[in-house]
């Protein structure tokens, strides 16, 4: 009998690596004992008491491998040394061969591999986040930070940290954002310049309005520069707008944009102030939409002030080709004449009772350009929703809509472990059904959004809800007015004129723009 | 293993009549026992460590840390980081997952047993046979605790 022993010292293998050596060595020829065991006091006693304590096995250390054989021979026992010895070796051979390179576990090993990488895109949870955004920051990254819940500290820190290192820190929250042609997190397929015309270069603290802007100009041929997201909380108070302001100055900078589109909900005021005076600074014509926001301090640098997503896109359009602002507003003004001669047909559907507006929204920004509309047409207390203007315009529950009802389904209460609404058509399919059975709603509206990253196909998935919807309406000869826009470009996975065509097979309205629904549905119901 | 086996009475034992040395001595025999990079010894460790948390045995601070003790170079490093994580009470997600079934009110409903079992069998799959053991090991503990608020 001939023991041989194989110490393996400063090497990790996983415990099931070492279970299967352990089990075929015991079914080697000639083998007629083995142990696969760590270097411990205890096992070299199981060792000991084998008689497979070798003199090697006996100086190992708990962190080594020890690797004991008896046989019948010792060639017998060298084999099945060698056999151990192999699989060991393969089995971490195994892992760094089946990707091309062993898997980075840290930023820095991440960037070195790839060598010319210039963004880094954090997803982690929030309260990592911030941690992670640095370390990318210090490789010389720019951040796309997709992660919610971070603190406003910890945004303010990493922003500045951004800011003195030139980069940019998108985020947090940051939904959406198109660099140098490439989408980042949810966006669409758009045209960038060169090759199309366009020039254009937007900033956006909106996710949704973002989307709003880039898919509306590509549907028009028009091409943008960048698209870059600062994430909703930019422009408060507290953090004061840093990456607004280095985004604007950075397109100043760029010599392939030649016009601004900022879109926001109003900032704080002194971080209006702020960015306006930036873009007074700037020599190339802007397009400021701060949505609901006032237009005399953006007319007073210099921009030009745009009240909804849409106006934004069509004056920005016309800059870009050398057109002129005024001219898309008097053909918005023009179209708006005709949604009145929409209403009137379309409210001779309703019934005496039908009064209500319900808007399910699935884009946050949509669902504030919409309140702030309806707000002018019907009332300024007469919108109601869970993410409002005013506190006083507060749904009691989010779940169920009072009279005029604007519901943003992408707020916390409606995604707390489930999918956004952008992603998973379920909620709102219900909410669909709910809302027709009310006997008075009136008009129903939601917004389909498209794009890289949400459902294959949202308009096929909402029109479920709609017929089913209609049936029950039929049964109670009651009709609900059914009104669409869809965000997004022939281009995106979904084909936006595709998608189109399904609402409108199924009866829906469909609209060019958020604000167009909005603006037809005040015209029906005041 | 018997080797196991016969470690383990000497633990319980000694855990029962607070006999913090003969823990120490026991939990010593029984670390760095056994296949695996984390030996079997030290999950049926950790496993019972973590009883004695959840299952709020009144000595539990005096029974960790004479367990702890008795682990101290006579293991793998890595082993060694999850016997003194357990010992502060510390565990990974799937623990996590099954304390929270255990404890929650309505320990008798169907559902609540159905999350327990699947709990239970997430853990069982962990490792080699490291969630066996520390299953194993966090049953004994259990009982301890049981046995001493008696």
């Amino acid at each position: 009998m001939i023991t041989h022993t194989l110490i393996k010292a400063g090497q990790y293998y996983d415990s099931v690596t070492l279970l299967q050596v352990a089990q075929t060595l015991l079914k080697l020829d000639g083998v007629t004992d083995a142990a696969v065991v760590m270097g411990t006091p205890a096992n070299q006693g199981i060792l000991r008491n084998a008689d497979l304590l070798s003199p090697e096995a006996e100086a190992a250390s708990p962190d080594d491998l020890v690797i004991a054989v008896r046989a019948m021979s010792r060639s017998e026992a060298l084999n099945a040394i060698a056999y151990a010895e192999e699989t060991l070796t393969a089995s971490q051979r195994q892992e760094t061969t089946q990707q091309s390179a062993p898997t980075p576990r840290s930023v820095s090993t991440a960037a070195r591999q790839i060598g010319d990488a210039n963004i880094a895109l954090v997803s982690v949870a929030g309260r990592y986040a911030a941690d992670v955004a640095r370390q990318a920051l210090q490789q010389n990254l720019h951040v796309f930070l997709f992660s919610d819940n971070v603190s406003v500290e910890d945004e303010i820190a990493i922003k500045q940290l951004g800011r003195e290192r030139g980069l940019l820190v998108m985020g947090p929250d940051a939904g959406t954002a198109i660099i140098n042609g490439k989408a980042l997190g949810f966006a669409n397929a758009i045209l960038t310049t060169p090759p199309t015309a366009g020039g254009i270069g937007i900033v956006a603290a909106s996710g949704t309005g973002l989307q709003a802007v880039t898919t509306g100009l590509a549907q028009r041929g028009i091409g943008i520069t960048q698209a870059i997201g600062t994430g909703g909380r930019d422009l408060s108070a507290e953090v004061g707008g840093i990456m607004m302001v280095e985004a604007v100055k950075a397109l100043q900078a760029d010599p392939v944009t030649e016009v601004l589109l900022l879109v926001s909900k109003p900032p704080a005021p002194e971080v209006a102030e702020l960015v306006l005076e930036t873009v007074r600074k700037s020599d190339k014509p802007a397009v400021v939409c701060f949505l609901g926001g006032k237009r005399e301090p953006i007319e007073a640098v210099g921009a030009i002030p745009a009240s909804t997503l849409e106006r934004a896109t069509l004056i920005a359009a016309e800059l870009a080709t050398g057109g002129q602002p005024t001219h898309a507003i008097a053909a918005l003004r023009e179209r708006n004449q005709g949604l009145k001669e929409q209403a009137r047909e379309l409210k001779s559907r309703l019934s005496r009772g039908q009064k209500c507006y319900r808007g399910l929204f699935s884009g946050g920004t949509f669902c504030y350009e919409t309140q702030i509309i309806l707000s002018k047409m019907l009332g300024n207390d007469k919108i109601k929703s869970n993410a409002p203007l005013s506190k006083a315009q507060q749904l009691a529950s989010a779940n169920v809509s009072e009279g005029h009802s604007a519901v943003d389904l992408g707020e916390d209460e409606f995604t707390v472990g489930r999918l956004h609404p952008m992603l998973d058509p379920a909620l709102r399919n219900r909410r669909i059904v709910q809302e027709a059975r009310d006997p008075d709603t009136a008009v129903l509206y939601i917004d389909v959004v498209l794009g890289y990253g949400v459902h294959p196909n949202p308009a096929g998935a909402a029109v479920e809800a709609i017929y089913e919807a209609q049936e029950r309406l039929k049964r109670k000869k009651r009709e609900v007015i059914f009104l669409a826009h869809v965000c997004g470009t022939d281009a995106d996975p979904q084909d936006a004129s595709r998608q189109v065509e399904i609402l409108q097979q199924a009866g829906v309205i469909v609209m060019p723009s958020n604000a167009a629904a909005a603006r037809l549905a005040g015209y029906i119901l005041r | 293993m018997s080797q196991l086996m016969d470690s383990v009475k000497p633990l319980a034992e000694a855990i029962v009549s607070l006999d913090l040395p003969g823990v120490c001595c026991a939990a010593a025999a029984l670390c760095g026992l056994g296949p695996g990079l984390t030996p079997s010894g030290d999950d049926y460790l950790a496993g019972a460590l973590l009883a004695l948390w959840a299952g709020h045995h009144p000595h539990r601070y005096e029974l960790c840390s004479a367990i702890r003790e008795g682990t101290a170079g006579r293991t793998t490093t890595l082993s060694q980081a999850f016997v003194v994580a357990a010992a502060r009470g510390e565990a990974n997600e799937r623990w996590h997952t099954l304390l929270s079934f255990l404890g929650a009110q309505s320990t008798e409903s169907k559902e609540n047993y159905q999350q327990i079992k699947r709990a239970v069998s997430s853990i069982s799959t962990y490792g080699a046979t490291s969630g066996m053991d520390m299953l194993a090991g966090f049953e004994a503990g259990l009982i301890w605790c049981t046995t001493a608020r008696q």
